[in-house]
């Protein structure tokens, strides 16, 4: 088992089942993730890559095949194997999915209560370290601000904040940049290079974003289920 | 190094839309008043039946054996009490005669039900003070005690005696002298209580047999053993006739309202009702936010937060909403009672027991209501969130 691999899948099928009809959505899929390295999930919408990224993030059990986290199997996973794993992973979504009863700062404190250890940092410690994760995304101004007081993208950087607060190993992004506008787009995903370069984090990033494809170490496209091709980037 | 509490979720939650708090708040109290009401009256029917019996002037009381209730009266012969006496650890023996009666309202000739009590002036079988204090009043022929609490419909007597004036009425046409005020409280077998002496019993309810009694007062000899005396007594007497223990009569009195009236259904019924009631408010509100709320929880989840971490967040609030809930509906219940004492007599307390009953029930209703809203939730997959 290597445990510094973040992602490692083999053989992955799967299947859903629609309208009594099993439909097959991911095929053979190979693929590892490296710490430390960007990966960019291209594919028309319907290709799987949404399911690819579920299941990468643990919020689904895989059927069949291998699919390892940080070298824990996720063939058959139960429940509470699956909770406790996307605790390890940072997820930032299409739309920002904050909650609107919390401030900015609370928001990140969200995400970082969820691991376990942070009991012991100290309540001012934790605030520090949000405070710290929010002047990152330029929010510095803003932590006291609920998210309806925010704008589209200013809610959108307190969630790359919150999924960051926990310092996790791998980072799932659902277009993270599609509600930015082009300079914070930008913003946004060189703070990725830095993770992944700093922390060694592996980032897998679903993405039309044109602008920012020249971020990733490797760009991965889905077709019908399928990997079509692995374009490696020699950087 | 200090030990850092969560971020209080359900808390935050629950505060952020406070128009919608309070509207929540005012249902679980209302909830909670009506449970209150209905404990109120039903406690206050069962202590107010008890009071009389509570005030009987002895340690064993002789009953009819069919004997039911103080509302409805039977009859009995002197001569059974008069046996007792010959039991060793029997102090004194002393008859207590109950009858109802009908009153008239001097003014408006307006007739109520009363409860006229009999007892004897040189040992009266109810410890009322007035009682002892004015017994040569109580000896005047045609002389009545009347109970402050009774009904303001049997007419302004207490205050006509306050100012010094006499209130005479008639009781079966024979002229009645209202001369002393006592304090009982009523009780629902009639709206306005009396007493009087043996003698005048006589005079207002001539068809009454001089040798007949209701309830035998048996006194015993301080430091004797009141069961043993009782089986004693038990040998002794006539199978026609029961000696009980003034527990044992308050338990009888109780029982009858309980099971032979419709009060006891009827209150346990109203109880239900309010639970009911407070439980359908506060599935309704948790369910609605757990529907409003549904993408959060899913984004919970899928952050890593596992089931028992947003069904607690339900369940926090609805014990939240139990807690703040309280205070109010009790102060608000409080009130409520003074209104009832006021207007019907009944002295209705809040006691520690029943406040602590109703506030357990409620989070115990709250708390399942939470659970039964989360069913949701914990179907919830967070893949959803994508």
């Amino acid at each position: 088992m290597d445990l510094d691999v973040p992602v490692h899948i083999a053989g992955l099928n799967h299947w859903f089942e629609e309208a009594g009809q099993r439909k097959q959505v991911l095929k053979n899929i190979e693929l590892q993730l490296n710490a430390g390295e960007i990966v960019i999930l291209t594919g028309p919408s319907g290709s799987g890559k949404t399911t690819l990224l579920t299941m990468v993030g643990g919020l689904r059990a895989a059927q069949e095949g291998s699919l390892r986290l940080f070298g824990e199997e996720l063939l058959g996973a139960s429940k509470q194997q699956l909770t406790r794993l996307r605790q390890k992973v940072g997820f930032i979504f299409q739309a920002h999915n904050l909650m609107p009863y919390l401030t900015a700062l609370q928001n990140v404190r969200l995400g970082l209560e969820v691991g376990p250890g942070w009991r012991s940092q100290g309540r001012l410690a934790m605030d520090a370290c949000c405070r710290q994760g929010l002047e990152q995304v330029g929010l510095g101004h803003r932590i006291n601000f609920m998210p309806a007081k925010l704008s589209g993208g200013q809610k959108q950087r307190v969630a790359i904040a919150r999924a960051l607060a926990s310092h996790p190993q791998l980072l799932l992004a659902d277009e993270p940049t599609a509600a930015l506008d082009k300079e914070s787009g930008r913003d946004v995903v060189a703070l990725f290079r830095q993770l992944a370069d700093q922390r060694g984090a592996a980032i897998v990033m679903v993405t039309h974003d044109n602008k920012v494809l020249d971020i990733a170490d490797r760009i991965v496209h889905l077709e019908a289920g399928a990997l079509v091709a692995a374009e490696s980037k020699s950087l | 190094m200090s030990w850092s509490p969560r971020t209080p979720v359900a808390w935050l939650q629950l505060t952020h839309k406070p128009m919608r708090l309070l509207a929540a708040l005012a249902g679980v109290g209302f909830a909670n008043v009506l449970v209150f009401f209905q404990m109120g009256l039903s406690g206050a029917l069962y202590d107010s039946q008890k009071r009389p019996i509570q005030q009987i002037n002895g340690q064993l009381v002789l009953v009819p054996r069919r004997y039911t209730n103080l509302g409805e009266p039977l009859n009995m012969p002197r001569s059974q009490l008069a046996r007792a006496l010959g039991v060793q650890g029997v102090k004194a023996v002393t008859p207590l005669y109950v009858a109802k009666i009908d009153w008239i309202n001097r003014d408006s000739r307006q007739k109520k039900q009363a409860l006229l009590f009999g007892v004897n002036p040189d040992n009266p079988a109810l410890r009322l003070p007035v009682l002892q204090e004015q017994r040569t009043l109580l000896q005047r022929p045609n002389s009545v005690f009347f109970d402050r609490s009774s009904k303001s419909a049997a007419g302004p007597v207490a205050e006509t005696l306050a100012a010094g004036q006499s209130y005479t009425t008639e009781l079966r046409g024979q002229t009645a002298q209202v001369v002393g005020i006592f304090n009982l409280g009523l009780t629902f077998a009639a709206d306005i209580n009396l007493i009087t002496s043996s003698s005048n019993v006589q005079t207002f309810l001539p068809e009454l047999s001089n040798d007949d009694i209701q309830l035998g007062v048996i006194q015993l000899e301080p430091g004797v053993s009141v069961r043993r005396v009782q089986a004693t007594l038990e040998h002794f007497m006539e199978p026609s006739v029961q000696v009980l223990t003034i527990p044992q009569l308050l338990d009888r009195e109780v029982a009858h309202w309980r099971r032979n009236t419709s009060f006891g259904l009827i209150f346990n019924l109203g109880v239900l009702v309010g639970l009911a009631v407070g439980a359908i408010i506060v599935y309704q509100i948790l369910y609605s936010d757990v529907g409003d709320h549904l993408g959060e929880y899913a984004t919970m989840k899928a952050m890593g937060y596992g089931d028992g971490f947003v069904v607690g967040i339900i369940l926090q609030e609805s014990l939240i909403l139990a807690s703040l809930a309280f205070v109010p509906s009790v102060l608000v219940s409080m009130g409520l009672y003074q209104v009832l004492l006021r207007s019907t007599g009944l002295l209705v307390t809040m006691t520690f027991g029943r406040a602590g009953l109703v506030f357990a029930i409620t989070l115990v209703i709250c708390a399942a209501s939470g659970w039964l809203a989360t069913s949701k939730l914990r179907r919830l997959d967070p893949a959803e969130v994508f």
